[in-house]
């Protein structure tokens, strides 16, 4: 653990997808470190390797080179049993895609991972119903993806990264399917759970509207970190 | 319990793959139980012996049409093997007449009170010359029930039979078989001959203790002993049919599987995207495995439960003489190995899957 409590460190992370010749490098020897309570934003332009360096830092997918020290724990050398675990115990993800099971309600999607981690109580189903109704979307609880509009999945899909309480709070593109109003407030609550809640919060995002929450932007640009400013 | 809720929320798809299954393995039973018929109309009489050993004439090539034992031979083998333990029986092709009608029949004669008495199931066991006992096979085939009277000739002599009772012993050579007391069935089989007639076809012999059979062959001339299932491989057709059946039974199951196998790989297959998203989650690869094991169990529990009445309702519906026996193990056998392919189809499947990684399953890298 770092002097100044949790934290999630990248050594010289890179990530090669491919061999030879059609090899390409995604993330290009990328350090950096956030500390828990801190909001992190990563922008920069498609194919920069944003998506990529997040996918490390959560453990879904594992460095060329370098290494991911999340509180204290090098996570770089586990294998995928361990990186499920850390997944599913440490991690929350909004994925820009949404990707909520298609044939479980917004609640159930809430529920997935208590029910993969065997851990599905009344204690859990409570939390899931209070995350519905502070993300505003209570009443499409019981609602399939299909039946549900852009920005209420993207809301369901927060919700099911908070619901395990996780250290690392992952989230690419969370506003691209709301509208300005919306996007501003999900972001603004996304913050103040990361900071409430002493999480590490990093964000991936096109959109430059909703930096106002976050404490710190990094720029990416051809797999590499351009800059790191505070906000 | 998200892969019950899954089957719940999708019903028409996992109901259209239920009865799929089911569909297969009342194929499979089908098949099985035709075999099993088919053996059944050709045997079903002689695996019915109550006994371990059939004594042949060794002449006879161990066929019950040419096989004839003298009362000497029989004997022999009856002080050898203790009389509580053999029984004569005797075969004959034979015709019943009732009214106009007719109807071939296989004519055993047994000895009465020998292990070769078959047992009754509904009316009296024979007394004497005169009666007759008739299996379940000729009363379904035929209006013939207890109490009637029939006809059989025989070398242009008519023997007149009150039907006394019921046997369920099988059919032998594909004819509905009926018995009487093997007294008569000499008197018809050798009509004028007396005493110098042959005392049986075969001998049944009933525990096999200390090499009984080859001390019987020994002792006995002309003596040929083979196993009950043996005496069954040997009459005439039974080994090339059995050997037929096996190998529709052995297409089918192979077919079968491989169709049900593939059917759930391409299944599995196109969920990769909804396993990624659980792999993503941090469900564990055996956490997906299980899902998918619980699924296939569930769908085939419902296949089953759609095929097996199927099964039943065929066998009553169609006509008695298309020989169709199902058995407990035919479902078993059939519901088992649609189950195991249905599993690794699924299974081997899935381990394909669950080694993408998820982030490029979901189309995220």
């Amino acid at each position: 653990m770092s002097p100044h409590g949790q934290e999630v460190l990248a050594q010289s992370l890179t990530k090669v997808f491919g061999s030879g010749e059609t090899a390409v490098e995604a993330v290009r020897d990328v350090s950096l470190s956030v500390r828990a309570g801190e909001f992190v934003a990563i922008v920069g332009p498609s194919g920069s390797g944003k998506t990529t360096l997040l996918a490390m830092l959560g453990g879904l997918l594992t460095a060329t080179r370098g290494r991911v020290v999340v509180d204290g724990t090098d996570i770089s050398g586990w294998n995928e049993a361990q990186r499920a675990l850390f997944r599913r115990e440490r991690v929350g993800f909004v994925f820009q895609g949404f990707n909520l099971v298609p044939y479980l309600t917004g609640e159930e999607n809430l529920l997935v991972i208590p029910a993969i981690s065997g851990k599905l109580d009344g204690e859990k189903r409570a939390r899931a119903r209070q995350l519905l109704r502070e993300l505003g979307v209570e009443n499409r609880a019981h609602r399939l993806p299909g039946e549900l509009s852009g920005g209420e999945r993207q809301r369901i899909a927060i919700g099911r990264a908070l619901m395990n309480d996780p250290l690392l709070v992952l989230v690419d593109e969370p506003t691209s399917n709301l509208d300005s109003e919306r996007g501003n407030e999900v972001v603004r609550s996304l913050a103040e759970e990361v900071k409430t809640r002493n999480k590490i919060g990093i964000m991936v995002t096109h959109d430059r509207r909703m930096l106002t929450h976050v404490d710190r932007l990094l720029e990416m640009a051809d797999g590499r970190l351009q800059s790191t400013e505070p906000h | 319990m998200l892969a019950l809720r899954e089957i719940r929320r999708k019903k028409v798809q996992f109901g259209l793959i239920s009865l799929i299954l089911g569909l297969m393995v009342y194929l499979l039973v089908m098949i099985s139980a035709l075999g099993t018929g088919l053996l059944s109309a050709m045997s079903g009489a002689v695996n019915s012996f109550d006994a371990d050993l059939v004594v042949f004439s060794a002449d006879s090539n161990d066929s019950f049409l040419r096989s004839e034992l003298t009362a000497e031979q029989r004997d022999a083998i009856v002080e050898l093997a203790g009389a509580d333990r053999t029984g004569g029986v005797g075969y004959m092709a034979a015709t019943v007449q009732q009214d106009l009608a007719t109807e071939d029949v296989a004519l055993f004669g047994f000895e009465p009170r020998s292990i070769a008495e078959p047992a009754v199931r509904s009316g009296r066991a024979l007394q004497g010359g005169g009666e007759i006992l008739i299996d379940r096979s000729l009363s379904r085939s035929t209006d013939l029930q207890v109490g009637d009277q029939i006809t059989m000739r025989n070398a242009l002599i008519d023997y007149d039979f009150t039907i006394v009772g019921e046997v369920d012993e099988g059919q032998f050579l594909g004819l509905p078989s009926a018995y009487v007391v093997l007294d008569q069935w000499r008197e018809m089989r050798y009509p004028g001959q007396g005493g110098g007639a042959p005392a049986t076809s075969v001998l049944l012999v009933r525990g096999d203790t200390g090499n009984l059979g080859a001390r019987i062959e020994a002792a006995v001339p002309n003596s040929s002993v083979l196993s009950r299932s043996d005496a069954i491989s040997a009459i005439g057709g039974v080994t090339e049919q059995e050997r037929v059946v096996m190998a529709i039974e052995f297409f089918g199951f192979v077919i079968g599987a491989l169709v049900i196998g593939s059917f759930f790989f391409v299944l599995t297959m196109q969920r990769a995207y909804e396993i990624a998203i659980f792999k993503a989650l941090g469900a564990s690869s055996w956490y997906v495995f299980g899902q998918l094991v619980r699924q296939v169990v569930a769908v085939a529990l419902v296949g089953l439960a759609l095929g097996v009445p199927l099964a039943l309702v065929t066998e009553t519906a169609l006509p008695s003489d298309i020989p169709l026996q199902i058995t407990g193990s035919a479902f078993l056998t059939g519901g088992v190995s649609i189950t195991i392919a249905a599993l690794l189809g699924s299974l081997l499947s899935a381990r394909q899957v669950v080694r993408v990684n998820p982030m490029s399953a979901l189309g995220q890298v």
